[in-house]
């Protein structure tokens, strides 16, 4: 067993490391233009090539994207020293269509070049010819590379929306996700298995009908919706002062202290917010304990068990149960990864600062370094629950200690 | 079974339990703290560095300028310095012609480490921003028109400030500046515009970009806690300067704590509301500002000061398809700009007919606007050669040998506002066989892909505007209508290219006014764009507060609120 938690640590690494590419790799085709953002929020018009060509250098968008590169030999080693997003674009529609970077650098850098024309002005000149065969080139750029940078903005990379560590940010935004996160899951498995349980015990009564169409009705809800109801109706007393039941949303203040301390005094502002995760993965837990048990209910050992003259109770808890819980665990570690992107819509609308609405704020503002973090970050905790899970199961199903 | 039930019950008997707890949390309705939403987070806290819209929020507490347009007669109003200079004329040394103003800080005017602020601070400020290493971008290329600055050898407090003569805004760049102390940013005095190897001292003054809290200024609050994302708190000085003149809107610090909560969500800023946790909200949606009004109007009071802002739909002038006059008056006519107001501000907006702010004092109020008129659009349409030929509703034309279908590329961002914009044009175009295909992408890349190059038809765009006198050169002269340039239609005129230069050439307001007329007149004619309108503010204030709004953004003075009570 120890074996087994020390081999699946080790290969955490090269996982993360296969995240952080992909994500780098992703990044380069959102569609946004960083340095436009960062010009507009420093109200310099977009159009000022000098002031874009600055603030494209300062953010290390002239590098190369990674170690090495493989390209076609016409094009330059490295495309990223054309600033101006215009002209790159003319450059490379250029390339692709044959022409060598040396011919359409001596045609940029004519005082007669004219913008927009660059592919046309390069025909005009018939001592430029298109190529027809093209042939790879490998380019090694070593470690000045963007993608590197990126890898080291996770240690020490600042927030170029205030200038803080990323990190830190991303420490105090987690703190608050995962307050929200794990008391949703304690209570999602208690309440699943306690009405999970109830369901097959009653299965052939007529309210266990009712209350799995109204399990089924609530998961059918929309998250975002059941939130901004929850919000509208039993947040003021708009609707009379009997449905005033909630606190209203929005944290309370106390300056100077920390995170946790904001977390524990504000714990009345996030009943509500833990209510609407908790209520709308309720039916899918429920229904799937509820199929389990049933499940393992029909094997025989369970009539070998009857037959010894065990009652229900004790057939259910003392046998049934573990096995049932088994498919339980895929569940439950399945909901505790993908609750953080349910927390981004929660999170949105009660003004929670969690790393959900971090994370939206920064895509936004381009802030890539705080949305590296993150997503290292989630991607750590994702693979940590999965690890959890399987020696979840192990506890859960003896027999597979053997195997590990 | 008992366990469900127990479980169940200590659930409720928790829930119920939870009343809300307005009694213990903190309601701001005492004027001891005002608390304000803001719709993001600002970011950086600099007008030099991150002069944005959300920023000014709150910097305008924290940082001052010599002078700045006063709220309620959006005349230019004294703040650091004792008046505003009158200019005159003088010639430097070097023989070019200057505007000389004489200026003089206020005796007890100071920085909140208790230094004097002097004319060496304003010297070192607007030498940062002019220095060549400069990041404060937008001021640099306004500053060059400062030519030089004499500080007064025998009193710390006075100078003479030399500007571009023929500059139409000289005054207003001299005085609307802010400051940086000089003893905190360069107290060797080290600062020198010719050398360009100082990189690391501008480098340093940059860094202040990301100060809050460490902020050495002159204004009535200081930034005494933060956390970003979630809100900014601004304590009131003691023992401020500024306190000596209580009639001076900038300077008065009524509230002891101006909180401002990032809330992006407006139905939770609107619950927050409600509930006392928020005094002043802005809000975008009309629809929720009047169930409000109507709802509420015992918890709240409710302001609409017009935004200096205006909606227009872009036309570029260069697309062979809309290049001549007529096609685009005909285009104008497709809109039906008062119904869009109603349908999607609740009839909360002014109409506009021209490129300047209607609140502007040259504002041409004799253009009539251009009403909806579907059949004059089709009589224009058919004269200018767009004809259905083919009997598929869509006007076409022979255009260098090649038929083209009257089919628009519309570019959009994306947004609620500019899509219904669209959509209620659409209407109207179809009418008279004007298709149009919409483009819906980002802001900022609608801007580099589309309108930064003039590869666009039409576009949903906005304009914002000061209180200053506005300067047409970049919008509108010929010489910014290449792709690239700030002229985002390619309208070029060389009438309105000499008017605009005779205004800019002007620094007299009488004599602006008459040309800033025969431009809108000029403009009118040619109709570069769809004029639509601009759009009033809303503001939800606690009716505990006195408050008072204005046009000047952000649309209101938080320091200036009071108790209504204690009134």
């Amino acid at each position: 067993m120890k074996r087994y938690v020390i081999k699946r640590l080790l290969i955490i690494i090269p996982t993360l490391w296969i995240i952080s590419v992909i994500a780098f790799t992703l990044s380069k085709f959102v569609p946004q233009d960083q340095v436009s953002i960062l010009l507009e929020k420093r109200g310099v018009d977009n159009s000022s090539d000098v002031a874009y060509a600055n603030v494209y250098k300062d953010l290390g968008l002239d590098k190369p994207n990674f170690y090495f590169a493989i390209v076609p030999s016409h094009y330059p080693d490295n495309i990223n020293i054309i600033t101006h997003p215009v002209t790159k674009s003319e450059v490379l529609t250029a390339l692709k269509s044959g022409y060598h970077y040396n011919d359409i650098s001596e045609t940029i850098n004519n005082s007669n070049y004219i913008k927009l024309r660059l592919t046309e002005q390069l025909g005009g000149n018939k001592n430029f010819e298109k190529l027809r065969v093209w042939t790879p080139k490998l380019v090694w750029h070593g470690k000045d590379n963007q993608y590197h940078n990126w890898i080291i903005s996770f240690f020490n990379g600042v927030s170029i929306v205030d200038g803080k560590s990323a990190l830190v940010k991303v420490g105090k935004g987690l703190q608050w996700t995962l307050s929200i996160t794990l008391i949703d899951l304690i209570l999602s498995i208690i309440l699943a298995i306690i009405i999970g349980k109830y369901l097959v015990i009653n299965q052939h009564k007529k309210r266990v009908r009712w209350i799995s169409q109204l399990l089924y009705f609530i998961y059918s809800i929309p998250l975002f919706w059941m939130a901004t109801m929850f919000v509208i109706y039993l947040t003021t007393d708009d609707y009379g002062s009997f449905t005033n039941i909630f606190p209203s949303v929005g944290m309370n203040i106390y300056p100077g202290k920390s995170t946790l301390y904001q977390i524990i005094h504000n714990a009345h502002k996030l009943i509500l917010p833990i209510l609407c995760l908790t209520i709308h993965s309720l039916a899918y837990s429920t229904r799937f304990m509820r199929r389990s048990l049933i499940d393992e209910l029909q094997k025989p050992y369970i009539s070998t068990a009857y037959s010894k003259g065990l009652t229900s109770d004790q057939v259910i808890n003392k046998h049934a149960f573990r096995n049932a819980m088994m498919p339980m665990i895929t569940i439950f570690v399945t909901a505790a990864a993908n609750a953080f992107a349910g927390s981004l819509l929660l999170e949105v609308i009660f003004s929670i600062p969690g790393i959900g609405r971090l994370l939206l704020n920064s895509i936004y503002q381009a802030d890539w370094n705080v949305v590296f973090c993150i997503v290292v970050v989630i991607a750590c905790v994702t693979t940590v629950i999965y690890l959890i899970g399987d020696i979840l199961y192990t506890l859960a199903q003896p027999k597979l200690r053997y195997d590990a | 079974m008992y366990s469900l039930r127990f479980f169940l019950f200590l659930l409720l008997a928790f829930t119920f339990s939870c009343q809300n707890d307005k009694a213990t949390e903190s309601t701001s309705t005492s004027i001891d703290e005002v608390s304000i939403r803001l719709a993001k987070e600002p970011g950086q806290i600099s007008p030099f560095f991150a002069p944005t819209t959300i920023g000014r929020h709150v910097y305008q507490y924290v940082f001052l300028p010599l002078a700045d347009y006063h709220p309620e007669t959006l005349e230019l109003y004294p703040i650091l310095i004792k008046e505003i200079p009158k200019g005159y004329s003088h010639t430097l040394e070097d023989g070019r012609l200057a505007m000389a103003f004489d200026i003089e800080f206020k005796e007890d005017a100071q920085w909140s480490d208790g230094h004097p602020v002097t004319a060496d601070d304003y010297k070192f400020t607007i030498n940062m921003v002019k220095h060549p290493l400069t990041k404060a971008i937008k001021w640099q290329q306004l500053m060059t028109n400062i030519y030089d600055i004499k500080v007064d050898e025998n009193n710390s407090k006075k100078m003479t400030v030399y500007c571009n003569p023929d500059y139409m805004l000289g005054l207003e760049v001299v005085i609307t500046s802010f400051l940086l102390p000089e003893h905190i940013y360069d107290s060797a005095s080290q600062l020198d515009l010719t050398d360009t190897t100082q990189t690391v001292l501008m480098d340093e003054i940059s860094a202040s970009i990301n100060e809050r809290k460490e902020i050495i200024q002159v204004g009535p609050y200081v930034i005494s806690d933060e956390a970003t994302d979630e809100y900014i708190i601004l304590s009131k000085k003691t023992d401020y300067w500024g306190a000596n003149y209580p009639d001076n809107p900038f300077l008065q610090s009524n509230p002891n704590k101006i909180i401002f909560k990032v809330v992006p969500d407006e139905l939770t800023a609107t619950t927050m509301a409600k509930d006392g946790q928020l005094d002043l909200v802005e809000l975008k949606s009309s629809a929720t500002f009047l169930d409000l009004r109507d709802n509420h109007s015992d918890k709240f009071t409710f302001h609409t000061p017009q935004l200096m802002f205006f909606y227009y739909i872009a036309i570029n002038n260069t697309s062979p398809k809309v290049n001549n006059e007529n096609v685009r008056r005909a285009l104008a006519h497709l809109m039906d700009v008062d119904d869009a107001i109603q349908t999607l501000d609740k009839g909360l907006g002014v109409r506009n007919t021209g490129p300047f702010h209607p609140t502007k004092p040259y504002y041409n109020h004799k253009l009539k606007p251009i009403e909806l008129n579907i059949e004059k659009a089709k009589t224009l349409l058919d004269e200018s050669g767009w004809i259905d030929t083919d009997g598929d509703n869509i006007r076409d034309k022979v255009i260098n040998g090649k038929k083209t279908q009257l089919i628009l590329d519309f570019v959009i961002t994306g947004s609620a506002l500019s899509k219904n914009i669209v959509l209620l044009y659409q209407e109207g175009a179809a009418k008279a066989g004007v298709g149009i295909n919409i483009i819906s992408k980002a802001n900022s890349l609608m801007q580099k892909e589309h309108i930064n190059v003039l590869k666009y038809d039409m576009a949903a765009l906005a304009k914002g505007f000061d209180a200053s006198p506005d300067d047409p050169y970049s919008a509108w002269h010929s010489d910014n209508a290449d792709p690239g340039g700030t002229n985002k239609t390619g309208y070029r005129n060389p009438i309105s290219d000499d008017l605009i230069e005779t205004i800019r050439n002007s620094s007299d307001a009488n004599n602006r006014k008459g040309n800033y007329l025969k431009l809108q007149e000029t403009i009118y004619e040619d109709q570069p764009m769809i004029f639509l309108y601009s759009p009033l503010m809303k503001f939800v204030i606690n009716n505990k507060i006195a408050a008072t709004t204005t046009s000047k953004r952000p649309g209101y003075l938080a320091n200036t609120f009071k108790n209504k009570e204690t009134e």
